[in-house]
């Protein structure tokens, strides 16, 4: 939410996050309620892309909210938040917000990027090891501790711990697990595992269907051409297993269930990308984290902090747009209509799915160590 | 067509008895390369199939999905100014401070009210300017500059201008 909103402004990334922290929870709280929602007839079941969540959000007070320059003795508000402000009330009329996937947030969050940054404000917070913070820096720390590492505001789309489910890491993992059936593959910071409670109500099926969708996506790029011999490109097959894929995850989603949790992951994930992403944010400057990919500021980061991130953290920076678009669509359901699977292998112009299974094939191989371009052996 | 280029006549070549015991192994060879060659041109030559029924509902879907996802509306009309630079040359600009477009096309028809817009050029979301060399002295040509992404087209007014004299 937050990278994809900063990338579609001019100087977006150093904008959002020198804005006040009222302010971002003002634009969380704006998109959640100018999202996807198409009316019908009939309307899609609640949980679907187009209608994820029928619970309500609050009104912000007319924008720009309160917020002064520092220092400023004229009392007049900075605006700073109109372009963004400007670009969610637009929404609407383009069909409204959407936002990641969940699959964006664990793939993200699998880098190990949030105990990484926790560190990082830990130490900006409670010693000098890593320098003073600039006036730029501590703008980002005072919004990303105040919206990732407090208790929430109450009443806020974004509050998904309470004393019922208090710890947050708890909460983030079991929508991972949940939805895909999966855990993150890093445990606690001393490298012993996280400890939670795994329901059974969990799509535990979620990565063999996945990857067999893979596998059969690729052999339909490679016959793409073959106009000869046997063609073993099996459209049914693809088409059965986007349906299979679809009824798992809405199954997960029913009645919106899931639709906050995912809301806020991806936020918080999507602002800690944005923040390895651009290495002219004050906070990379500071720390003299500047590098040439997101995987190389992390790294650099991480050295600081002394907590190692995933070595394969640039597979999953790279993955995460992809297959979260990819699964939105297939939650859609149009991807296992008869005739649709086509889409999912040929590049035609104006095809970007195609490129974009490509790219989600290379990296789950690199990341799973399944390679899901190899054929299947049978066993006997 | 000449019988030679004909793929099936070209397939059925290897077969024939002058081809592959009259003329040795590099006639075959040759017919050999011949009918691959008809091959390979034909499928370069093949038009992609356009996208139909369920996959294009599927293809537009998708499109949609990310163009929702980055926040992507329908691009603004460019607003565009050209200038005869030379005789041969003319320079279009323009200013788009939305960060919506993913790329700009450049259509260019002749006369002063023509219509039948031809794409000349494609150009990247960062271009700002481009100049369109090769035209004839003194001739006057329309331009027309259409902003795209995932959700559309959006074209520009026409503009006209004349080159300069030799």
């Amino acid at each position: 939410m937050f990278r994809k909103l900063a990338a579609a402004v001019v100087d977006g990334p150093a904008r959002l996050a020198s804005l006040h922290p009222v302010e971002l929870t003002a634009l969380l709280e704006l998109a959640w309620n100018v999202r996807v929602s198409v009316p019908g007839p009939p309307p899609p079941p609640t949980g679907h892309p187009d209608h994820r969540s029928d619970t309500p959000g609050l009104t912000i007070p007319p924008v720009p909210l309160p917020v002064l320059n520092p220092p400023n003795p004229t009392g007049a508000p900075p605006g700073l938040a109109n372009v963004f402000v400007n670009l969610l009330v637009r929404a609407p009329a383009f069909g409204g917000v959407r936002w990641d996937h969940l699959i964006y947030a664990y793939m993200i969050g699998n880098t190990r990027i949030r105990p990484i940054f926790r560190r990082v404000v830990h130490e900006l917070l409670h010693a000098e090891k890593l320098g003073a913070p600039s006036e730029g820096t501590q703008l980002w720390l005072r919004n990303t501790e105040e919206l990732f590492f407090r208790d929430p505001p109450p009443f806020s789309i974004t509050t998904i711990t309470s004393s019922v489910r208090p710890s947050i890491d708890t909460t983030e993992r079991q929508a991972y697990y949940r939805m895909f059936g999966l855990d993150l593959n890093h445990g606690n910071d001393d490298n012993s595992p996280y400890e939670f409670v795994k329901v059974a109500a969990a799509n535990k099926e979620f990565v063999t269907s996945f990857e067999e969708l893979l596998r059969e996506t690729w052999i339909g790029f490679i016959n793409l051409n073959t106009t000869s011999g046997a063609k073993p490109t099996d459209d049914a097959k693809i088409e059965d297993l986007a349906r299979k894929l679809n009824s798992q995850l809405l199954d997960r989603r029913r009645f919106g269930n899931l639709s906050r949790d995912e809301f806020y992951l991806v936020a918080m994930l999507s602002w800690f990308h944005m923040t390895v992403e651009n290495i002219n944010l004050p906070i990379i400057r500071d720390l003299r984290a500047e590098g040439t990919t997101a995987e190389q500021v992390l790294f650099k980061i991480a050295q600081m902090v002394g907590l190692p991130a995933n070595g394969l953290s640039d597979h999953y920076f790279q993955v995460a747009d992809a297959i979260s678009a990819v699964l939105i669509a297939i939650e859609t359901g149009v991807l296992q209509i008869p005739g649709a699977a086509r889409a999912f292998y040929d590049p035609a112009f104006p095809n970007n799915l195609s490129g974009t299974m490509n790219t989600i094939i290379t990296h789950w191989s690199a990341i799973t160590g399944h390679d899901v371009k190899a054929g299947k052996v049978a066993v006997r | 067509m000449s019988a030679s280029n004909d793929p099936k006549d070209a397939q059925q070549a290897p077969q024939a008895p002058e081809a592959a015991s009259g003329s040795g192994i590099g006639s075959v060879l040759a017919t050999l390369d011949q009918v691959f060659s008809t091959f390979r041109a034909q499928l370069q030559d093949q038009a992609p199939e356009p996208f139909d029924g369920a996959a294009k509902v599927a293809v537009d879907t998708f499109n949609d999905i990310v163009a929702g996802l980055n926040f992507r509306s329908l691009p603004a009309a460019p607003e565009i100014a050209a200038e005869p630079i030379s005789s041969t040359e003319i320079e279009l600009t323009w200013t788009d401070d939305t960060l919506n477009a993913e790329g700009y096309t450049v259509r260019r028809c002749q006369g002063r009210d023509c219509t039948d817009f031809v794409d000349v050029k494609q150009l990247s979301p960062t271009a700002r300017s481009f100049r369109d060399a090769s035209l004839s002295a003194s001739t006057t040509y329309r331009y027309q500059l259409v902003a795209f992404n995932l959700r559309g087209e959006t074209p520009s007014d026409p503009v006209t201008v004349t080159t300069k004299a030799i």
